[in-house]
């Protein structure tokens, strides 16, 4: 990607995976998922899963898989409203840009 | 370098870190080790770069400062779609040379701009110390003019109270040593009023003129203050 991604749209991504699984899911699924869309290096979501922690808006279980425990991440209320809130701004971003790039046709 | 050895070194240089937040980070990377798999190793290690990267993120995230990936590996816009393109295949070793070669380049660069300042400043010696010169000079001048403007405050000051002296010698003659004594005594507050704001000037200037001085002289090797 020629873009890059700032801090609160890479935490509206990793919400976003995150929220998709209702069983939550873990670091290096996310990690992957995450990947799949955007051009970040292996090394940057474990900050941000951190601090999304800390701000209640992923909780953080885990639970048994193949003789081990594995962290699961799951997206709490809050983070569920956190991620509205981003999926709406960015629809009003897009709107605007598209409204530059295209002249008014908007998506 | 092998999976316990990276998550080795990674609890080693995340010691500041409290000891939950330590845990939870080699954890975290333990875990991702293993979902990656076994053959994945070497893949996952090369992907996240050097454990002092990782423990990097992982500390500017929980000090609330900035992390800079690029100052760990060069990466800028050309440089990762050369890299992208060409790295489609897995190429281990023209990888790990990228990333080392940009980890160094920095340093080297700063080091070499300061070589080449001096190398300059030396070639151009005489006009170099003919600057030098000057710029010691009007900061001199600079220095000894607030100087010199609380000199004369002063030096007003002194004459008012001689002027009052002379005006009480005078009383012989009552309305000619009034006169000389007010005018003394006008003299004396004018130079007292002069004194005390030049003497602000200067502590409002001299550090001033300290700071820039020596933003002036750093700003060759750190580049602009922040």
């Amino acid at each position: 990607m020629v873009f890059n991604t700032g801090a609160a749209l890479l935490d509206a991504i990793v919400l976003a995976v995150v929220s998709r699984e209702e069983e939550g899911t873990y670091g290096y699924k996310i990690t992957q998922d995450v990947r799949k869309v955007i051009d970040v290096s292996e090394s940057t979501l474990y900050p941000v899963l951190r601090r999304l922690q800390k701000d209640d808006c992923l909780e953080v279980y885990d639970r048994q898989f193949d003789g081990r425990n594995r962290r699961y991440y799951k997206v709490t209320a809050r983070g569920m409203a956190q991620l509205n809130l981003y999926k709406s701004e960015w629809k009003i971003y897009i709107r605007k840009i598209n409204a530059i790039f295209e002249g008014g046709v908007t998506a | 370098m092998s999976r316990e050895e990276y998550l080795a070194e990674l609890e080693k240089l995340l010691r500041e870190l409290p000891e939950e937040e330590r845990q939870a980070a080699v954890q975290y990377y333990a875990d991702y080790f293993e979902d990656a798999g076994v053959e994945n190793e070497a893949g996952v290690i090369r992907e996240l770069g050097s454990p002092e990267k990782v423990a990097e993120s992982i500390k500017a995230d929980y000090y609330g400062r900035e992390f800079n990936e690029s100052d760990f590996e060069k990466k800028d816009y050309m440089e990762t779609y050369g890299r992208k393109s060409s790295e489609s295949g897995t190429d281990p070793d023209g990888a790990g040379r990228a990333k080392q070669s940009g980890r160094r380049a920095p340093w080297t660069s700063g080091k070499l701009k300061l070589l080449l300042i001096a190398l300059i400043a030396i070639a151009v010696w005489p006009v170099s110390l003919a600057v030098i010169c000057v710029v010691l000079g009007l900061a001199a001048a600079a220095v000894g003019i607030f100087a010199l403007l609380v000199i004369i405050s002063a030096a007003v000051m002194i004459g008012g109270i001689f002027v009052v002296t002379t005006g009480i010698a005078l009383l012989v003659i009552p309305p000619g040593g009034l006169i000389v004594m007010g005018a003394g005594i006008l003299l004396f507050v004018l130079g007292l009023i002069a004194a005390v704001g030049s003497v602000k000037l200067c502590i409002l200037v001299y550090p001033a003129m300290l700071r820039g001085f020596v933003e002036l002289c750093r700003r060759p090797f750190y580049g602009k203050a922040v």
